[in-house]
């Protein structure tokens, strides 16, 4: 630890240097990171409807006053909240399901290894496509191979029935989503070492036990990642819904980001479209945190 | 040969787990491609043909603007998607 004769000596600190070497990140995240999101939020404390462009006015946070006074916003939260378990739950669980078997070996491993990719390289407005020609009332594919198994009498329409409308969009966001949260487990599953699992066994521990005590830690970290990549992408999921579904039938699957959609462009109402975004983004935030603090202590404490 | 049997039923077992991935995840995407090969009439029949019985490209052609002037400017004034 001697003392080094650089031209920079290593302990002294260099706030200035610093700021200017860094100055084309800073300068480029402070016009298109920073901006946008302060814009937005000073446009969510005024009155700002196109309809009305001379009415623009500062009201401090009667937006966000009106939106949690509204019945409206609470049936889009709920519809939200049930949308993100079921697909977060349903991604995560299936993601982390095909990434252990896709670590065992077996014969066509390499080629489901291939084919999973597929869906991710898939665009969510082209997934929304996809499952829209699927489930089509008339002629989808999904109504013809469960009427041939006997499953359903007649042709279902999937997509404009008020009760299987969400269950549609969260196997369409699913089938979205399982490539990254299996590729991400089965990364983390192959750097765990075989010493330990020979070491459980010799000490009787049984597939669950091992899977407990094992494999459940050292996924931890993955899985935090997946949990809360999925969780932001559940909750600002809008291409599917604009593709499948629109936010209804009825209010069905009006969730907060196409609400945040209809509200700033179809009624222009800019400010409080903006604080609708803000509330997502708080809420993305928060869980986020939560996230945080529960998995990555446990973590550690496994290691 | 207690050993090979149990591992050929662990081996099967994880084929069968592996075939119901390749259903759901595969199933959306042959029929994405099945369906760009029909023509409208094949594409819209019930029960629908579960593969192209009369193959065609010209769904490709029509979007590279190579089709038949006529369903080209058809397409052209149909609405997007649906």
């Amino acid at each position: 630890m001697a003392s080094r004769r650089g031209w920079i000596a290593p302990r002294e600190p260099q706030p200035f240097l610093f700021f200017v070497l860094n100055s084309p990140a800073i300068l480029l995240l402070l016009a298109f990171v920073l901006y946008p999101i302060a814009y937005s939020f000073i446009l969510s404390l005024h009155s700002y409807n196109l309809r009305q462009p001379a009415r623009f006015r500062f009201v401090g946070l009667d937006n966000y006053a009106t939106i949690f006074a509204s019945e409206q916003f609470w049936r889009a939260a709920k519809t939200t909240a049930l949308f993100s378990a079921g697909s977060i739950t349903l991604t995560v669980v299936l993601g982390t399901l095909l990434a252990l078997l896709l670590n065992e070996r077996f014969p066509g491993r390499s080629l489901l290894r291939a084919i999973i990719l597929i869906p991710w390289a898939i665009p969510p407005v082209v997934n929304g496509l996809i499952w829209q020609w699927l489930l089509e009332g008339r002629y989808g594919l999904v109504n013809a191979v469960l009427k041939g198994a006997g499953v359903i009498d007649t042709y279902h329409s999937w997509l404009t029935d008020y009760n299987t409308a969400m269950p549609a969009l969260i196997v369409a966001q699913v089938w979205n989503h399982i490539p990254f949260v299996s590729i991400v487990v089965l990364a983390a599953l192959q750097t765990i070492p075989d010493e330990f699992y020979e070491a459980a066994e010799m000490d009787g521990a049984n597939l669950f036990q091992r899977f407990h005590a094992i494999t459940l830690p050292w996924l931890s970290h993955s899985l935090l990642l997946v949990l809360i990549t999925q969780t932001m992408v559940a909750l600002r999921t809008f291409d599917i819904i604009y593709v499948l579904t629109g936010g209804g039938p009825g209010d069905s699957t009006t969730v907060l980001a196409w609400l945040t959609y209809v509200t700033t462009f179809n009624f222009a109402d800019f400010g409080k479209g903006n604080a609708y975004a803000y509330i997502i983004a708080i809420t993305t935030m928060t869980l986020s945190v939560v996230y945080i603090r529960m998995l990555w202590r446990r973590g550690e404490l496994a290691r | 040969m207690r050993r090979r049997s149990t591992f050929s039923a662990r081996t099967a077992l994880l084929m069968a787990a592996a075939l119901l991935f390749f259903l759901f995840m595969f199933t959306p995407v042959y029929w994405m491609v099945a369906t760009s090969l029909m023509t409208e009439s094949e594409m819209l029949t019930v029960p629908p043909h579960f593969y192209p019985h009369e193959p065609t490209l010209r769904n490709y052609a029509t979007i590279f603007g190579l089709g038949d002037p006529g369903v080209l400017a058809m397409a052209q004034n149909r609405a997007p998607a649906v």
